[in-house]
């Protein structure tokens, strides 16, 4: 049976993005030592997950000299200086190659860093190299035909999720202490939940987009996903605001979200948003205790419903299709055979859909986000509902390359997740518990526009109180696995 | 629209999208075009029927972004 090597507790790389970033203030030990430990982690765990797509030893450790040799003149670039992450390969370097987890794009090079990873790199990140992920930024699974399939961190014989596949699995794995993740239906939320995350998909124009290969223009967002609420705090801080090259990011203000973190919250008013799916028992079982938990903290939770979800969902379906279909065109005539078939397939409807009913998508937006607001969500700031309605599926039950399987997996894995890239606002996945197989399940907060600092708060706060411990869940879940077997 | 209808209507117009595909597009499909078919149909009767009698002259889609920042949470503004 295989099984992952878990980390230790007490292992520095199981601590907190502040604990770490505090000890290197303190030269308990150097960039360097910390960048080399983590590398030593991504090698060994590599052939298990497959969670990178190239590991950059050499730059990474040329990378954390440098912080340190900063460090030793007294400059720290900022509150992620010397941490070790990685990043789902979508995002451009200048001058170095980006996958996209496709062949079809070839070894082109970045033309201009993303500026995501330049703010990063300002704030003194390390760079481990670029983390697997489903092809062309499309799919919910982690399967890739060309670059090999990611694997659960917590059980290498299911799925990572997607298509942030690597993000999830290396992060899960105690790798790295985050990654840029991005979202167009999902692609954040589901692999952080499946691998017992926070991840975290802002409002639309929260964080930039340029430089970062897109799925849909309409509905892609970038964001982190971490181990803890603080740890994503601390790198959308890094990441979010306004950004001149990107037409869609918007300019609003960036609050401190770490700092924050204890009383954004505080006073939320929530209900369970129903009636989008059914759920399997154990999912429930598990979101029903939180709720409880929930309403010890912040009081009463209500029950609603919308009638928008559905179209929501069916709105961002348009919207994906049709922009990928426009992007990929030119390859799907030229290199055809070098996409996998479920891209290939979920790509093709966006050929046929009328451009009315496109325009159609764009034009309501608007209007549904409104009486969304108005509606379902007055006198409401948090609307929670599970991340996905099923347990995390295995390899074989989530196949998308078996013809005619990849519309019906994707539809079972996203009608949570996707309906809220339509309507463009901050949802927040976090875990809450776990599985009769002791896989993780998530819980998914939805917030008004921009409200990632009270989404972080109440996830930080709720976490304490489930007292959530990942990696005594993974080592739980291993030892079911044994048992079972 | 009915399962016996919804199946009529897959069929009729799977011709009509293979087509579309290589001419207007010049892309040959690499899928079960009875279930593209089926998934054009799906799309685009839910977002008609969402669409019907609600699209106005003065709608706009850059009233998107605007009502984000509009109606943005209060915490955005902690400090």
């Amino acid at each position: 049976m295989r099984q992952l090597t878990l980390n230790q507790p007490s292992d520095i790389l199981e601590a907190s993005i502040t604990e770490v970033g505090s000890r290197l203030r303190r030269k308990e030990f150097s960039a360097e030592q910390l960048t080399r430990q983590a590398l030593d982690r991504a090698v060994q765990t590599q052939p298990m997950l497959n969670a990178f797509i190239d590991i950059w030893a050499d730059s990474a450790i040329a990378q954390a000299k440098q912080l340190d040799l900063e460090a030793a003149s007294g400059k720290w670039r900022g509150p992620l200086h010397g941490i070790p992450l990685a990043h789902k390969d979508c995002f451009e370097r200048q001058g170095l190659p980006m996958t996209v987890g496709s062949k079809v794009t070839g070894a082109e090079l970045g033309r201009v860093t993303a500026s995501v990873l330049q703010r990063l790199n300002e704030a003194g990140a390390v760079d481990l190299g670029p983390l697997n992920m489903n092809e062309m930024v499309a799919g919910p699974t982690g399967q890739n035909p060309h670059f090999g399939d990611c694997r659960n961190s917590w059980d290498v014989d299911r799925i990572s999720g997607g298509s942030s596949s690597g993000s999830g699995a290396a992060v899960g794995a105690g790798v790295i202490y985050g990654a840029l993740a991005s979202d167009t239906g999902g692609s954040t939320r589901l692999p952080a939940s499946m691998n017992g995350l926070f991840g975290m998909k802002g409002t639309y124009g929260r964080v930039s987009r340029a430089g970062c290969f897109p799925r849909a223009f309409s509905l892609d967002c970038v964001g982190p996903i971490a181990r803890s609420a603080q740890d994503c705090a601390i790198l959308l801080q890094v990441l979010a605001g306004w950004d001149p090259r990107d037409a869609s990011s918007l300019a609003a203000p960036v609050p401190d979200y770490f700092s924050v973190i204890e009383r954004a919250g505080n006073r939320s008013r929530w209900a369970v948003l129903e009636g989008i799916a059914v759920y399997h028992p154990d999912i429930t079982q598990v979101f029903e205790s939180f709720i409880d938990v929930i309403q010890k903290r912040y009081g009463q939770v209500g029950r609603v419903q919308s009638d928008q979800i559905a179209t929501c969902y069916a709105m961002a379906d348009i919207f994906s299709k049709v922009e990928a279909a426009t992007l990929h065109g030119h390859w799907m005539r030229e290199r055809r055979d070098l996409y996998s078939q479920a891209v290939f397939s979920r790509t093709e409807p966006g050929l046929h859909v009328p451009a009315v009913r496109y325009l159609e998508a764009l034009q309501m937006r608007a209007k549904i986000l409104h009486e969304f607001l108005h509606g379902t969500m007055q006198d409401l700031d948090v609307l929670v509902c599970p991340t996905m309605p099923i347990p995390v599926p295995t390899h074989e039950e989530a196949d998308v390359e078996t013809p005619g399987k990849v519309f019906g997996v994707v539809s079972a894995l996203t009608p949570l997740v996707r309906p809220f890239n339509y309507l463009g606002l901050p949802s927040l996945t976090m875990p809450i518990g776990v599985d009769r197989v002791g896989m993780p399940i998530g819980a998914q907060l939805v917030g008004r526009p921009f409200a990632e600092a009270r989404l972080l708060s109440v996830a930080h706060q709720l976490s304490k109180d489930i007292a959530w411990d990942r990696l005594a869940n993974m080592k739980r879940a291993q030892a079911l696995k044994v048992e079972n077997s | 629209m009915s399962d016996r209808i919804h199946q009529t209507d897959i069929e009729a117009i799977q011709v009509a999208l293979k087509l579309t595909g290589e001419l207007l597009h010049g892309i040959v499909s690499r899928s079960d075009i009875q279930q593209i078919s089926a998934e054009v149909l799906r799309l685009n009767e839910a977002v008609r029927r969402a669409a019907a009698g609600h699209i106005q002259s003065a709608d706009h889609p850059q009233d998107f972004a605007r009502l984000l920042v509009a109606e943005a949470d209060d915490t955005n503004r902690m400090s």
